[in-house]
């Protein structure tokens, strides 16, 4: 058998042992056993995290893996503000309602329903008008706000520099020179504002009453010489979204009209005004339709995020003279908490009825260099970025594109820094905003024996002091009554423990500040923390929330409630929270037939510029044409097109684990329908309670997807819908639809 | 096992050894789809969206498409070890040699991947930009690189600056990989060796071999 071969596997006498395991036979088992410790080490440690993000599936694990590529190859930092040293001294703000103009019909181009009255461009001209028998209002009252370049300060506590591990350190004046570490003022940080304040102005609006604003932009004049910094737009542009009013899209300041129509650029440039009529008047003029707090925003193509984080954010509470009028004595209404008083100018202003804007802030700390892809488009090249900038410490920082999504470390109610309130012995609405570019919050009502601590002095370092101060003490101790969202009033009132708050949403709430949960009363003095729960070191989504189970230790004070004196004789809280509030519209019962036709659009996250960059269906915001739907059961992929007067089912996925998106739909509300293929229609889950409301932002969880149901009435011509995630809107999770 | 083994002359061995396919199938296989998770996941932190969609699939896919590129690779080092230290008589020179040559050359193959997966989406990421300027009614690169030359200048700016911070990331990204992709076959190749314990290659012994009185050396073990 020469020449024939055997394959044959040896071992070497040394490691046989007659009486023992061979050694090979040892490492085998000795590498699958450390395969298998490995993981399971793994899945306890990784698994519950991919879970609570939506990556725990066979895309998802890929996708975490992409998350942790990004991180490493994105590289970016932010500063760390400096400490606010005496939290809650400063009262909250609380706006008085802007006036109306008196003098409107002697200005050199007064509002008016004619061809080109609607901007100074003289080429547009508005669809509907209040006195229109289809809306049978009187004339509308008329606002005048002008943009404006302002400086703005965040607290009038001294403040600490501190560096990332909370350590003392120095900082810088207004023309870049060191100054030693320790306590100073902080510098007021430039804005654009809507009549130069932030927030801007809040018009108190009613159903019945139209209301024309003329918004003048006058960004280019700077009296002051403050120095603008390197965000907002830069060639001073505005375009203002009333969020989420009913509205014609010559009046809706959306990019996809103002590409195609009126302006024809990404906004009105300085110099231009345009008159936004908003007709406070319900959808279809279905009273069901009525909302109750909207706010007006910038909406500038590509530069929205920087615009609002600049400051142009005005709030607009709308009542309803039938139901929700802002009088608790009128028992024809609801008699929700608030007391009205008509002012002699026309406006009218609503007492124990107080609109809360949060908003997160970072600011410069003179050592962090400024770098975006923005820089390189030739934005701001006087700022010669990529540098430093120590001459804008403690100013407004904005990085215009992250990669891991914006936060700010500060934490503002009203334009204040921690602020405090102090409120009688009675009920309260609060309205509730997330003015935030990312930041999503987590609201409770805390008491703390012991009071705030500042992070640092907790220990805590880097992100961990996002938020400045804890209470690690805090314990729930009252309870909010929900009585409205996005949409308006609630068919019946929630009591909750907490809500989340996603960015633009509304919630409006009940606080009984004569009792605690547990139904012992309060006395004069006590102190109240409203209170964020919900840790978020990146725009990306939380890190730890309650809905998920998470860690109870992080209790962020935001604003600090000091219970006062019972109601005055003469003014008694007769509010009251009502059981039944207003009915929703009807959603059809044979909803299902639309299934089939329905539009879907897929937000999705990709990579440009060397940049992240954000899509919806994989395209890019065209603001001339209007997207197209994936295709959907019956085969088709329609426009985004829907007639007037038509009703559908629009689908909205979240096409990937580890991101949070909040979508938006302009011009009218909607309600959820199927969240993640479960039928939520009159049954909402215990994670979004108030599913069954309308609203106009989908909170949309890692690979979440959620169809909703909408009307498309009134108004012809185009708007869009986006991801308001100001960063990811600005770079291009935005679709243009229309009603034709 | 008889215990009066015929040893060939050293020479006779050499051309007696042969490469176990068995062995080169499994590190083919195992590195290949290891190395093809991280090209997918890279590729969805740098790479177009065009190509984002479902990692799972696409990993399965590109993955067993490489299979036969890793088998040949791992072959390649196996032979060239063969040719230089099978000779050997220190099994841990044999097989760390081995394994090195494994690991580099496979790695080395799992950075090609990278580098020709980033080439495509580059392409695919300058083509959006262009579009992207178009929409926005901004230059594009070529319409800029035009009005910069008429002027004679040096500069690079909008959809240029946007262009370079996408090669600057691929760059990086590419940097970054070929260090993962090492010591990730590092770990995987030595946990293969540990597993498997086999051979890598496989000795051809003849039926009536030529008799020689002999010492009585313990055979080496080859594997």
């Amino acid at each position: 058998m020469d020449g024939e071969e055997q394959l044959r596997s040896t071992t070497s006498q040394d490691d046989t042992d007659p009486d023992g395991v061979p050694r090979r036979t040892v490492l085998r088992w000795g590498a699958a056993g450390t395969a298998a410790i490995a993981m399971g080490g793994v899945g306890s440690l990784w698994v519950p995290d991919l879970q609570r993000k939506g990556l725990w599936s066979v895309d998802g694990v890929f996708d975490a893996a992409t998350i942790a590529w990004a991180d490493s190859l994105y590289r970016e930092t932010f500063p760390t503000s400096p400490l606010i040293l005496h939290p809650f001294d400063d009262e909250l703000p609380i706006p008085k309602a802007l006036a109306p103009s008196s003098d409107y019909s002697s200005w050199a181009d007064p509002p008016g329903a004619g061809p080109g009255q609607q901007s100074s461009l003289g080429n547009e001209r508005h669809q509907l008008w209040p006195t229109d028998p289809k809306v049978g209002y009187g004339s509308p009252l008329v606002y005048k706000i002008d943009l404006t370049v302002d400086a703005h300060s965040f607290t009038t506590s001294k403040v600490l520099p501190i560096d990332k591990s909370g350590d003392r350190t120095k900082s810088f004046d207004e023309n870049g020179r060191r100054v030693k570490a320790g306590p100073r003022l902080l510098p007021a940080s430039t804005i654009y504002g809507f009549n130069g304040t932030f927030p801007g102005p809040m018009i108190n609006a009613e159903y019945g009453k139209s209301a024309i604003v003329r918004f003048t932009n006058r960004l280019d004049e700077n009296p002051m010489g403050l120095d603008r910094q390197d965000f907002g737009d830069p060639e001073f542009l505005f375009l203002t979204h009333l969020h989420n009013a009913h509205t014609a899209p010559e009046s809706d300041g959306n990019p996809h009209y103002s590409m195609v129509s009126g302006p024809k650029h990404h906004g009105y440039s300085p110099g231009q005004w345009c008159d936004n009529l908003y007709l406070n008047w319900p959808a279809g003029g279905d009273a069901r339709e009525k909302q109750t707090f909207f706010w007006f925003h910038d909406h500038t193509m590509d530069r929205t995020g920087a615009n609002v984080y600049k400051g142009m954010v005005g709030l607009y509470p709308i009542y309803d003279p039938v139901l929700d009028m802002g009088d608790e004595t009128n028992e024809n209404g609801l008699q929700l908490p608030g007391r009205r008083t008509d002012n002699p100018d026309g406006s009218f202003d609503v007492k124990y009825d107080i609109p809360l804007a949060f908003y997160d802030v970072a600011l410069d700390d003179g050592v962090t260099i400024h770098q975006d892809m923005h820089d390189g488009m030739g934005d701001y090249p006087e700022a010669g970025n990529p540098r430093t900038h120590p001459e804008w410490w403690g100013k407004s920082f904005y990085k215009h594109f992250p990669n891991k999504g914006f936060v700010g470390d500060l934490f503002t109610v009203n334009g204040t820094a921690y602020p405090v309130l102090e409120v009688k012995r009675r009920k309260y609405r609060f309205r509730f905003l997330d003015a935030s570019i990312a930041r999503i919050y987590d609201f409770k009502l805390m008491s703390s024996t012991k009071g705030p601590k500042a992070a640092r002095d907790l220990g805590h370092s880097g992100d961990e002091l996002q938020g400045q101060y804890r209470i690690p003490d805090g314990e729930q101790c009252m309870q909010f009554v929900q009585i409205a969202s996005d949409g308006g009033l609630l068919p019946h009132p929630i009591t909750r423990d907490s809500f989340e708050l996603w960015p633009a949403k509304r919630r409006e709430v009940i606080v009984d500040f004569t009792r605690y949960q547990d139904g012992t009363p309060t006395t004069k003095g006590d102190v109240i923390y409203l209170t964020n729960t919900m840790e978020m070191t990146d725009g990306r989504m939380w890190d730890k929330s309650d809905r998920f189970g998470d860690d109870a230790d992080y209790k962020v004070p935001m604003m600090k409630i000091v219970i006062g004196d019972n109601p005055p004789p003469h003014e008694p809280d007769v509010s009251k929270i009502p059981t039944f509030l207003r009915a929703l519209p009807p959603v059809p019962q044979n909803w299902e037939d639309l299934m089939d036709n329905r539009m879907i659009f897929e937000v999705e996250r990709g990579s440009a510029g060397g940049e992240l960059e954000w899509l919806v269906n994989g395209e890019p915001f065209d603001p001339e044409n209007v997207l197209r739907s994936l295709k959907n059961p019956a085969g088709k992929r329609p426009l985004a097109q829907q007639p007037m007067g038509s009703f559908n089912l629009w689908e909205i996925r979240n096409g990937g684990g580890g991101w949070v998106h909040p979508m938006h739909l302009h011009m009218e509300e909607h309600q959820n329908i199927m969240r993640d293929g479960e039928v939520v229609l009159n049954q909402a889950g215990a994670d979004h309670p108030d599913d069954n409301s309308r609203e106009d932002v989908i909170a949309l969880d890692p690979g979440e997807d959620v169809i909703i149901y909408r009307g498309f009435r009134d108004f012809v011509g185009p708007y869009v819908a986006h991801c308001h995630n100001l960063a990811h809107e600005d770079h291009a999770m935005m679709f243009g639809w229309e009603i034709t | 096992m008889s215990s009066q083994q015929t040893i060939e002359s050293p020479i006779d061995e050499r051309y007696q050894l042969r490469v176990s396919w068995r062995t080169v199938a499994v590190f083919a296989v195992v590195l290949a789809y290891v190395d093809g998770a991280v090209v997918t996941s890279l590729q969805g932190a740098v790479g177009a969206i065009e190509r984002n969609r479902s990692p799972f699939d696409r990993w399965l896919r590109d993955s067993t498409l490489m299979v036969p590129v890793y088998v040949g690779a791992v072959w390649l080092a196996l032979m060239v070890a063969r040719r230089w230290v099978a000779r050997s008589e220190h099994a841990v020179r044999r097989v760390g040699a081995s394994a090195l040559l494994i690991i580099s050359i496979c790695s080395a193959v799992g950075l090609a991947e990278v580098v020709n997966s980033s080439a495509y989406d580059y392409r695919l990421q300058t083509r959006h930009l262009d579009l992207m300027a178009e929409l926005n009614h901004e230059e594009t690169a070529a319409e800029e690189a035009a009005a910069a030359e008429l002027a004679g200048l040096d500069v690079c700016d909008g959809v240029c600056a946007a262009r370079r911070s996408t090669l600057s990331v691929h760059v990086r990204a590419a940097i970054y990989a070929g260090v993962v992709l090492l010591l990730i076959n590092v770990v995987v190749v030595a946990w293969l060796l540990v597993l498997r314990s086999d051979r890598l290659w496989v000795r051809r012994v003849t039926k009536h071999p030529t008799r020689h009185p002999e010492p009585k050396h313990p055979e080496p073990s080859l594997s």
